[in-house]
Order: C-alpha cells, then structure tokens, then sequence
C-alpha cells in the first residue's frame, strides 16, 4: 500500500537538506536534537525520515501555494514526528499537519478550541486545498 | 477516611494536572492558551493520557518537581476537572487510577485519561483545560 507522501523522490529529499540558513528548515532540523522523553510523558525521538518529509512539504507547498504561502510554526509529535502549524492573521482557524516517518500524515483543522476536520492528508495537493480554503485572508 | 485508591479504579472527581511542553506548536501565546497537541498521547501509551491527581500530591509539589528537572524547568501546567471531563466525555473516556512504579516522585499520583487518541477528544480537554502556569521560553 502506497504512502501519502510515497511518491516523494529520494533525490529530491535530497536536494532540501540543502536549505541551510531556512529558517523554517533550520527549526525542522532542530527537531533532530530532541533526546526519547522530551515531552516528559515517553515520547520517541523524531524520525530522520519524518524531517525529510517535511521539509519536502514546506518545499511542495511553498511551490504550490506561491504568494499566498505562509510559513507554519515547527514542533515535534508525540509520534516521532513533525507538527506543522498555520494560523491566519486574523480569525481563529488552526491548521496543524502531522507529518511521520511511513504512512503518518494527517490534517488537523481546529476553530478556536472546536475540531472541525481531522483527516488523513491523502497528497500534498490536499494539504495546499485545505491552506487555501482555511488561511486566506 | 476514604478508601486508598487501587490500580485501575474510576476516578470520579478532583482535579489533574498535566505538563504543557514549552512549543510555540503546544502554546499558543496570543490566546495564552494550550494547542491541542498538548494532550496528545504517545502512541506507545495506546490512548491513554498521563495526568496527576491532586488529591495524591498537591500542585506545589508538582511544581517544585518541575522547577528542579533541568528538562521540565520551563514547562507549564493546566489543570483539568474529573467531574467536568466526565460530564463532557459523556463516557467517552475514562479516568483511570495506574500507579507509575518508575517515576519515584510523582508516580503515586498517576492517572490516565482513556481513549484520547481520538482527536475530538484531545480538544474537549483543550476546551476546558485550565492554565496554572504558563510555559516559559518557548522554542
């Protein structure tokens, strides 16, 4: 069974490691440094390969989404993966992407403290539809 | 006097306190309050949520606890209420004594929160979740 993000070529994957001095990429690679139990509850380390694939979605949608991007907050999962967060400059919408090592990618859309969507993210053009519906000003 | 409590026992009422990670991804600084991360479970846990009952140890000692761990030193705590949770999970997850052997220090005064690996459930305790002590310098 194919992934979500299994279409991803390696040798792309590649190619944003070299992103140095991102500072978006840099919070992502910053997420290695976290030891097991960083969130004081058993928490696995993040998986080298949920950063890679993060990176690439920042990549992806940066492409996709073109001026009317934004850059997410960074933090690690409980999962050993990579939280991405966009809020809009106004309004109370949150739009967390949870991107794992695997089959992991999920979307999250919160209004305020309400659960709107919780959705597997099935391809990055997904996500980019649910950024655009959610964070346009 | 009350009945000591057993492993597995309901709780029924009282307060929880759990350790809010100090991520801008677990809290939001504009609304000063938890993202929904914040009472996420890991996966190795199987849904159930960690928390501290206060009737086993105050929120003082939770605090010095924290105050002393260099990882836990600028990490927050909010408190929950059993009988509110219960009343909005309407069954939907259960507050379940489970004594942590390993943790000397707090491990008497552990308590999960079922079935939390259900994202709807992560935000009714997001809801009603009471901030005690803000996170500090966040990452």
């Amino acid at each position: 069974m194919r992934g979500p993000l299994e279409f991803v070529d390696p040798a792309r994957l590649e190619s944003h490691t070299l992103g140095m001095g991102d500072p978006v990429f840099d919070a992502i690679d910053r997420l290695a440094t976290l030891a097991p139990g960083w969130d004081s509850y058993g928490a696995p380390a993040i998986e080298r390969e949920a950063l890679e694939r993060a990176r690439w979605c920042l990549s992806e949608l940066r492409t996709r989404l073109g001026a009317a991007y934004r850059e997410p907050e960074v933090g690690p999962d409980v999962g050993g993966g990579v939280e991405l967060i966009w809020e809009p400059a106004r309004g109370s919408y949150e739009v967390h992407a949870l991107v794992g090592a695997g089959e992991r990618f999920k979307v999250l859309v919160l209004r305020g403290d309400t659960l709107l969507t919780s959705a597997p993210a099935k391809s990055i053009e997904f996500l980019a539809g649910v950024l655009t519906r959610h964070l346009q000003p | 006097m009350a009945t000591p409590l057993a492993a597995d026992d309901e709780i029924l009422a009282g307060r929880l306190f759990r350790r809010i990670q100090n991520f801008k991804s677990r809290f939001n600084e504009k609304i000063r309050r938890p993202k929904i991360g914040a009472f996420r479970p890991d996966p190795a846990d199987q849904g159930e949520l960690s928390v501290h009952l206060e009737d086993l140890v105050s929120q003082e000692t939770v605090l010095a606890v924290m105050a002393a761990h260099p990882l836990l030193h600028f990490f927050g705590l909010c408190a929950l209420d059993v009988a509110v949770v219960r009343a909005v999970m309407a069954g939907r997850s259960r507050v379940i004594y489970k004594p942590d052997t390993t943790d000397p220090q707090l491990g008497h005064a552990h308590v999960v929160l079922t079935n939390l690996d259900d994202d709807e459930l992560q935000a009714v305790l997001l809801r009603h979740a009471h901030v005690l002590v803000e996170p500090q310098h966040l990452k």
